[in-house]
């Protein structure tokens, strides 16, 4: 007989079609809310590591080095090992000129892990065939094309070689400085002495074999690629002949950020809750309209497990129509959303498109997210139901009319006291409703307090002091930064922008790079501080920490580097000098004349005043300036400027001085004496204004100029600065707008329900009052009064919690961060106050329409 | 082999279930044999026990009913002994009386008519009285047969008015009747007509003379519906129950003739057909006595 | 033999200066097999005795015996199985689920225990209820009268020691309210049922075997 029970059950199920509807829609909009915050999560997770893995050149779990034949063969049968490539490295190209090209021997398989697959034309075959990138080729001179013809040189086993090659394919370049062009083994064949496995003998790589793996898992892939690699008789140590590289790909296998972590969290734990609300509102009002069914099962003897058997079975079908259909929504949402999302929260992606893949990881997690909340939402509506007292059906009968009439009618007289008596009905409710609708606005006003207070004006004039400045695109890449001469800029394309119309006050900005290390500077502070203790290699540069942990470049002579800038009066008068001769013309003429030096002090952000750390030369301390190995100047210090990004490097790179002096000192100097000290004129910078009407010309030009001629270079201007700016403030306002809008739903989801509820609790008590002449516009009236008391309570106590927090936690937080200024509003709690107000005056309109229908006497009966 | 041990345990559990469940069943069924409560009885449990029991428990009391019913049958069978040798002692102790003086006083002839008469009614009221007892007694103790057949309500009715018609004539008192003459019903027409002539003998005996007698019929959903409405004394509510009684008199009536047994064998006859007779009066101006006869025939 | 015992019940609702006395104190004892209705003025506590009898209500003060069984001794799901099995509820206004058929309304009690319906047993409720013909319909496809005869049958279904009856005529005119009060007679007297029938209509009174009166809850006079 249980099919009788899955009988009613279909058929309830089936009768109540509008409300499984609204029921599956809250169900789907839950599973699409995690499947598109999950999507975004892993696709973000998908697309960094996709990035970095480009950077690195590798997407392998793991890599083997500096193997022989038979290492090689044992290594590949490895258990743990799924595919092994196989990489045997020839050398770099020495007729290349700017773009490294390493040249291999690999397999496919290594070539498909290590991104060089071609993207035109084959993989090499014959022994005279390669594959190289469109860089590499258009650096050997010829365009890239199957079928070309290029000559490739390289030296192995001390031997120079020059072999003729035709190109069976190419691909287009992932890394501007260096790809990997690579040979078929046939070409291991025809010149087998190149390969000569000497390794032991002499460290030459050619011969050696090397191997990117995929593994069957990540779990204590180290110790089993330790493991192997000691099975095969080599060892970790760098300079042991029996070196045996065997390195997990740190890339691949990232270990989760914990601050990312416990965000992901906060933000899931916030989807549930909005879900719960969301699903419980709907199931708690359900159970409510239906509560005389459920109070005619329970008197006919259903009991309650029955009840909830019948309840579970149909939120499973729910489930199981909306859970799917969130999934898909959801995917595609996230996906959608990705690029922009990632966009908003960083610059630095913009390079890689930003998708993800369908993974069976982001459903399940966000089906089981799902499930969860729908099961914790609907366990107390389903409670309620089974817990009906069978006298609910009986409703209408005495028993219950007693207890309401003389309080109604000591309260009629006065709808507005009416609709404040009923307030206290459901405390707990109440107080929630006012709770998340307070907060909603509190949170809203807050973040808008912090983004409002976010200080554009001062980060952008930290990030430049100019309208533009054109450098070479490694100074706007936070891993690498302008250190080397050959990343200086051409006179050329110094030329050609200052010939565009509108340039003005144009300045060459002269850096030293970790190529001069035969010009060197003695201070007091080095000579007193630096010890030969701290020294470590970094960047090919040698480099040395004081006690403090400040750190110097150092040059032959063992004589800190120090960063050191020449440039023009027009540049040097827009620094902010502070301490000594403030007067920059004075200034120049004087350095002009070799009487000093102006030193920059890197600056604390949040008071623009000097960090005290970074302080470390006092005016008219005298720096003695050493050119191989010889004293060529004494420059007291005749200034102090206080540094920002643009001082620096650009915007808020500084990667290119710490690759170089380190943090100490920031010298400046005019051009022409900078030019006298260093042998090679290195520009890292051309910084210029430009005429507001050719703005937008220049960042035009500059566009096509950086696509077209010189492709090395990038540049900032401080619209861009602005804009980047202006996109943090996007991010507080997207992220702080989320929650509180997650708030305010919730706030307004359970008013509707408190008002809903109100209404078919109190059916029979309304008709009971239209019958004795309350008329349908007072009970309107009456209900809007309501709940215009629960928003307005909120909304107070929002507005005075608003004042309060905004002038002691806001205030204080913010003043800890150099990017805000503290701006006090009250203009989004007010406004949001408004909203929430409005709404509040609907809502109960809406629902009397929907909820409230029939005549009177229907009212009574149905109550 | 684990696997078949597990089936093998399953299977012993399910035996075990199975002699549990039959040795409570048994157990009960023991205790009720000896007329003692079950011992293990939890009636309200939702378990396959509980309800087996509390199925058993009915029928022990269905068939335990049985005895207190023919017990109780024997009862009224006793009273209706006692009533009958109540309402009997008085015609014989009258016709004793008149016999008496008949045989041991010289009466003129004229006298010797008198009492000779008052004999005679009093043993009309003595035949009377016997018929009606008799009837009832059929009645009471089911040993009459009922001719359920489809026949024409209007013969009925018209074979009971013929009952009352001199009478209600004496009276004055108008009878007209509503009803349609095709109108079959299943009933057993002899005794209909002996139910309806007993409610329209009351309705003659309690209408002052000149009243009227409507006699409608009506066929509902389930039922026929006969009204009999009288412009009699009527009967105040709560007295709509006793008159139903056997030997109830109202006191205002108690002046009447009768016993007071015409309604209840009235009431007994359309009962035993599965019909309902009800009542409806304003005290003083008259009453509706309302007859249900079933339409469609149930076998039981 | 009496189904029904009551001992000085009492059932109040709200408190202080709102304090109902819906029942005061009720001393009744309902004998088997028959046909009892309880009469009185609205608010004299008619549907509260019936609710307490039938385990809707838990008495303030005093106790109801059916069956032999204490009802406050059971707990919540024992009074479930006990309305179950115990006892038929008709209500005014039939309370039939509109989802399911006549039929399936009419079984559904015995789904509900798990139990097998007899088969004659349906068969001749439904005759005698004039059913038959309206098996398959959905309840909102009948007649009032007809949706009251399968409540009927529903509540006769599980052969339950009492039936409860509020008002199960309260909703018709006065013909079928007599049609159906007739059918509720003679299915109780078919199948030996106890039936108690809450009803204001002297005329439906008279049916029963023994009526009492309630007046403010007490019991004003009871007769046979």
């Amino acid at each position: 007989m249980q099919e009788m029970l899955m009988t009613l059950t279909k058929r309830s199920f089936a009768a109540g079609r509008l409300r499984n509807l609204i029921a599956a829609a809250a169900i789907t909009l839950s599973a699409s809310l995690f499947t598109s915050i999950i999507s975004i999560g892993v696709g973000t997770m998908q697309s960094m590591t996709l990035m970095q893995q480009i950077q690195k050149l590798s997407r392998s779990d793991g890599d083997f080095r500096n193997m022989n034949k038979e290492q090689f063969e044992t290594m590949r049968q490895a258990d743990f090992i799924e595919s092994a490539g196989l990489r045997m490295p020839v050398g770099f190209l020495t007729n290349a000129s700017l773009h490294n090209t390493e040249f291999d021997i690999l397999d496919e398989v290594q070539a498909d892990l290590t991104f060089c697959m071609p993207s035109h034309g084959n993989v090499p075959e014959k022994a005279d065939e390669i594959v190289a990138s469109d860089m590499a080729l258009r650096d050997l001179g010829v365009e890239p094309q199957v079928g070309a013809e290029v000559i490739i040189e390289f030296t192995a086993h001390g031997r120079e070689y020059s072999i003729p090659m035709t190109v069976s394919g190419w691909y287009e370049s992932l890394n501007d400085q260096l790809s990997v062009m690579w040979g078929a083994s046939a070409f291991v064949h025809e010149h087998p002495d190149i390969f000569a496995y000497t390794y032991p003998d002499d460290f030459e790589l050619a011969g050696t074999y090397w191997s990117d793996i995929l593994a069957d898992s990540p779990i204590r892939l180290q110790e089993k690629m330790n493991a192997l690699a000691c099975s095969l008789e080599g060892t970790p140590e760098h300079e042991n002949p029996a070196y045996l590289h065997a390195v997990m790909n740190n890339v691949t296998h990232q270990t989760i950020d914990l601050k990312i972590l416990v965000m992901g969290a906060a933000f899931i734990l916030l989807f549930i809750f909005c879900g719960y609300l969301l699903i419980y509102n709907v199931f708690d009002i359900a159970v409510m309209q239906e509560i005389r069914r459920f109070g005619l099962y329970r008197t006919i003897g259903m009991s309650r497990r029955q009840v909830k058997k019948l309840m579970n079975r149909q939120t499973l079908w729910l489930s199981c129509a909306g859970i799917p259909l969130g999934l898909f929504i959801g995917f595609f949402i996230g996906k959608a959303a990705l690029p922009d999302i990632m966009n908003t929260f960083s610059t630095e992606y913009q390079n890689i498109t930003a998708d993800v893949s369908p993974s069976p990881v982001i459903f399940l997690i966000s089906a089981f997210l799902t499930a969860l909340t729908i099961f914790l939402s609907t366990r107390k509506p389903v409670r309620i139901a089974a817990d009906t007292p069978p006298i609910e059906a009986f409703r209408y009968t005495e028993g219950q009319s007693f207890k309401r009439t003389d309080r109604k009618s000591a309260a009629f007289s006065n709808i507005s006291r009416l609709a404040w008596s009923n307030l206290g009905r459901s405390k707990r409710r109440s107080i929630f409703i006012i709770l998340s609708l307070m907060l909603c606005v509190v949170l809203l006003n807050c973040v808008e307090t912090a983004a409002n207070s976010m200080d554009i004006e001062k980060q952008t004039a930290y990030m430049m002091r100019t309208d533009f400045a054109v450098v070479n695109a490694v100074s706007t890449n936070n891993q690498k930064g302008f250190s080397r001469r050959s990343e200086a800029l051409s006179s050329q394309t110094i030329a050609d922008i200052s010939s565009e119309p509108g340039v003005t006050d144009g300045s060459p900005i002269y850096k030293n790079t970790a190529d001069d290390v035969n010009v060197t500077y003695d201070f007091p502070h080095a000579s007193n501080e630096l010890t030969s203790d701290n020294l470590y290699l970094y960047n090919d540069l040698t480099f040395c920490s004081d006690d403090s942990g400040r750190v110097f470049g150092l040059g032959c002579d063992g004589r800190p580097l120090c960063n050191v800038y020449g440039m023009e009066e027009t540049a040097l008068a827009r620094m902010d000098l502070r301490e000594g001769e403030t007067d920059a013309h004075k200034l120049y003429e004087k350095m002009e004349k070799k009487e000093g030096v102006l030193v920059g002090v890197n600056i604390n952000r949040v008071d623009m005043s000097f960090l005290e750390i970074m302080d470390i030369a006092e005016i008219g301390e005298v720096i003695t300036v050493y050119k191989n190995g010889t004293p060529v100047m004494e420059l007291p210090v005749l200034a102090k400027a206080a540094l920002n990004g643009d001082d620096m490097e650009i915007g808020y790179t500084c990667s290119g001085p710490n690759k170089v002096g380190g943090d100490g000192l920031f010298l400046y100097l005019p051009s022409d004496i900078w030019l006298e000290l260093y042998d090679e004129p290195s520009i890292y910078k051309y910084s210029f204004n430009v005429d507001e009407e050719y703005q937008d010309d220049i960042a035009a030009f500059l566009d096509a100029y950086r696509k077209q001629t010189d492709t090395g270079i990038h540049y900032l201007s401080s619209r861009t600065a602005r804009e980047s700016a202006i996109a943090n403030r996007k991010a507080i306002r997207f992220v702080g707008g989320l929650v509180s809008i997650i708030f305010g739903i919730a706030g307004i989801l359970n008013l509707i329900n408190t008002l809903i509820t109100s209404i078919l609790i109190r059916r029979h008590e309304f008709a009971t009052m239209q019958s004795i002449g309350m008329t349908r516009r007072q009970l309107a009236k009456m209900m809007v009064l309501e709940s215009l008391y629960y928003a307005a309570g909120a909304c107070l106590s929002g507005l005075i919690l608003s004042v309060i927090l905004n002038l002691t936690l806001v205030r204080s937080i913010l003043a800890s961060m150099w990017q805000y200024t503290f701006q006090f509003t009250l203009l989004p709690a007010l406004a949001v106050s408004l909203l929430l107000l409005l709404i509040a005056g609907i809502v109960p309109v809406l629902t009397l329409h929907f909820f409230h229908k029939g005549s009177i006497v229907e009212q009574l009966r149905a109550a | 082999m684990k696997k078949i041990k597990s089936l093998f345990s399953w299977n012993r559990r399910q035996s075990r279930q199975l002699s549990d469940f039959a040795n409570d069943i048994c157990e009960t069924i023991d205790a009720l044999m000896d007329g003692r409560p079950p011992e293990n009885f939890r009636p309200y449990e939702d378990s396959q026990v509980s309800k087996v029991q509390g199925r058993l428990l009915q029928y022990y009391d269905r068939m335990h009913e049985g005895q207190i019913q023919s017990e109780r049958d024997r009862q009224t069978l006793q009273e209706l002994v006692s009533d009958i040798s109540h309402q009997v002692k008085t015609p014989i102790a009258n016709v004793r009386m008149f016999a008496n003086i008949l045989e041991q006083h010289e009466l003129s002839a004229q006298k010797q008519d008198e009492f000779l008469a008052a004999m005679s009614a009093q043993i009309d009221k003595l035949d009377f009285l016997m018929h009606s007892l008799i009837k009832m007694s059929r009645l009471e103790t089911g040993t009459f047969l009922l001719h359920m057949e489809e026949n024409s309500l209007y013969h009925t009715i018209a074979q009971a008015v013929n009952g009352i018609w001199a009478r209600a004539d004496m009276k004055n008192i108008q009878i007209d009747v509503d009803c349609d003459a095709h109108l079959n019903v299943i009933h057993d027409v002899k005794w209909t007509a002996e139910a309806l002539e007993n409610i329209l003998d009351n309705a003659v005996k309690y209408t002052p003379a000149g009243g009227g007698i409507h006699i409608s019929v009506r066929p509902w959903q389930f039922y026929t519906r006969i009204d009999i409405t009288d412009t009699g004394i009527g009967i105040a509510p709560e007295h709509y129950h006793d008159i139903f009684k056997r030997f109830y008199k109202t006191p205002e009536t108690s002046s009447e003739e009768g016993v007071g047994l015409g309604l209840y064998l009235a009431r007994s006859i359309i009962t035993r057909q599965k019909g309902y007779i009800s009542v409806k009066s304003e005290p003083g101006k008259g009453s509706t006595f309302s007859v249900f006869l079933l339409k469609e025939r149930h076998d039981h | 033999m009496n189904i029904v015992t009551t001992h000085n019940l009492k059932k109040y609702f709200g408190k202080d200066a709102y304090l109902v006395k819906a029942l005061d104190g009720i001393d009744l004892s309902i004998e088997k097999g028959k046909f009892t209705a309880i009469t009185g003025a609205s608010g004299s506590g008619k549907t509260t005795l019936l609710h307490t009898i039938g385990g809707l209500y838990e008495p303030t003060e005093g106790s109801v015996f059916v069956d032999g069984v204490n009802l406050a001794s059971l707990t919540e799901e024992e009074l479930t199985v006990f309305r179950r099995r115990k006892v038929g509820f008709i209500f005014q206004d039939y309370n039939l689920i509109p989802e399911l058929t006549i039929e399936e309304n009419i079984l559904f009690p015995l789904a509900l225990d798990d139990s097998r319906p007899d088969k004659a047993f349906f068969e001749k409720i439904t005759t005698l209820l004039g059913l038959r013909k309206r098996l398959n319909d959905y309840p909102y496809m009948l007649s009032g009268g007809a949706q009251q005869c399968s409540a009927i049958a529903r509540a006769f279904i599980t052969r339950p020691s009492l039936i409860l009856a509020d008002e199960p005529t309260g909703s018709f005119d006065s013909k079928t309210s007599q049609n159906i009060a007739g059918l509720l007679k003679m299915t109780v007297e078919t199948f030996h049922q106890t039936l108690i029938l809450i009803t204001h209509d002297p005329e439906l009174a008279q049916l029963a075997d023994r009526v009492i009166h309630l007046q403010n809850g007490r019991v004003e006079n009871s007769f046979n």
